[in-house]
């Protein structure tokens, strides 16, 4: 990141590379639409790149990078609220299906329901494999509410998906 | 293993106590192999070019002092400019009181107008409250310290001219302030705004106080006070459509 901010390409190429599969795989969770994804990440990356003086060395990456792309997400969402696009404009994803569509076809659907705090808690953890601590402090939350948001979204998934056992 | 000892495991390779118990819960297993399997990425690379050096803000501290010694210069400069007749008639307890809450309230204020300046949140007081803690001790202050010796003719004549001292300082002291922040990433930024105008505001009735001689209870809170509620505004507006437009901007570059 260090490198990336003294205008180094390598550095950049190397970070969007790194990144980019996590943050993919956050967006699609959220969106289930390929075209919005990939728009969303580079909607994400132009603003990393013009705020990437905002990066303080020493601190953890993904938290930053999360915080950011969150916000783009949120603004996505809002954007959408305010201009609610025709059904047409917005087809169906058939040619890229979620993963894991013939092996757990609900539990995209079950994400879905959860609240987004709780969702965005999940996909920082799960999907994009930060650490409690990263998700705190990108979601600005102690460790502890993310503790009590993720257990909450288990077990209503685990309610949903037929029961949990003790 | 319980459910909640196996969600620690979910999205990292499983012990073998966990796969039995994946084996043996439908949920847990369910919910394991859809963390597992990873979603197909397509091959992501950009295309680097004309990348300048930038340089890492400085902490939030730093940044903060750099704030108060920008108000305090614009401070200093009205304060030269109006003279001193509100401090030679103000009493001892009254000084003590307004400037030391000014500054706290500044102090606090600029600090988490900078703090702002960076996407992660994490230990940070929402700006909501800080509005809504600051304000109301401005409007407490005046109640608390003055006497109402409201007089209708004063009020209007000597009001009109301190909202226009306050606003013209104000609108000073958004000028270095708005230098100093604007390479910060702002998430909320129409709150990030009405703190920027809150600390011009606090600034414009430091200056104000030091001036203004007429130490009564309505005209404080009118006008002086009203100040500070016209900057938060307008700062947040300006900051919150400048955003949009922004954002607007954003999308179709994408």
């Amino acid at each position: 990141m260090h490198a990336y901010q003294q205008a180094d390409a390598d550095a950049a190429n190397e970070l969007v590379r790194r990144v980019s599969p996590a943050l993919y795989r956050y967006f699609l969770h959220h969106t289930q639409q390929t075209a919005e994804t990939e728009d969303l990440l580079q909607e994400t990356w132009l603003r990393l790149h013009r705020a990437r003086a905002t990066y303080r060395q020493g601190e953890p990456v993904m938290p930053w990078i999360f915080a950011i792309a969150n916000h783009t997400r949120l603004d996505r969402v809002r954007k959408k609220m305010r201009r609610p696009e025709i059904a047409m404009d917005t087809p169906p994803d058939v040619a890229a299906p979620a993963p894991n569509e013939d092996r757990h076809p609900n539990i995209e659907a079950l994400l879905r329901g959860l609240p987004d705090s709780q969702r965005e808690v999940l996909l920082m953890l799960k999907v994009s494999g930060m650490s409690l601590e990263e998700v705190a402090t990108a979601t600005g939350s102690s460790v502890g509410s993310v503790k009590q948001k993720a257990h909450r979204a288990y077990e209503k998934l685990r309610s949903l998906l037929g029961g949990s056992r003790p | 293993m319980t459910c909640r000892e196996f969600e620690q495991q979910l999205g990292q390779p499983l012990c073998a106590e966990a796969g039995a118990h994946a084996a043996g819960c439908k949920a847990c297993g369910a919910l394991s192999q859809w963390f597992d399997a990873p979603a197909s990425v397509p091959a992501i690379a950009v295309a680097v070019e004309g990348l300048k050096p930038v340089r890492s803000l400085p902490s939030p501290w730093i940044l903060a002092a750099a704030i108060l010694l920008a108000g305090a210069v614009v401070m200093t400069v009205g304060s030269r400019q109006m003279g001193l007749f509100g401090w030679d008639t103000l009493e001892p307890f009254q000084r003590i009181s307004i400037f030391t809450g000014l500054a706290i309230a500044g102090a606090a204020s600029s600090l988490l107008l900078a703090q702002q300046m960076f996407p992660t949140r994490a230990g940070r007081m929402p700006p909501q409250v800080c509005l809504a803690v600051t304000l109301t001790a401005m409007a407490a202050g005046p109640v608390a310290l003055m006497p109402l010796e409201f007089d209708a003719a004063d009020f209007s004549v000597f009001g009109l001219k301190c909202a226009e001292y306050g606003l013209f300082y104000s609108l000073l002291a958004a000028i270095p302030i708005w230098l100093l922040i604007r390479k910060g990433y702002f998430v909320q930024p129409g709150w990030a705004g009405a703190l920027t105008g809150l600390v011009c505001g606090i600034c414009a009735t430091v200056a104000l106080e030091l001036y203004c001689p007429l130490i009564e209870r309505a005209h404080v809170l009118v006008w002086h006070g009203g100040v500070v509620v016209v900057a938060v505004m307008a700062a947040a507006m300006i900051a919150y459509f400048t955003a949009r437009l922004r954002g607007h901007a954003d999308s179709r570059a994408v």
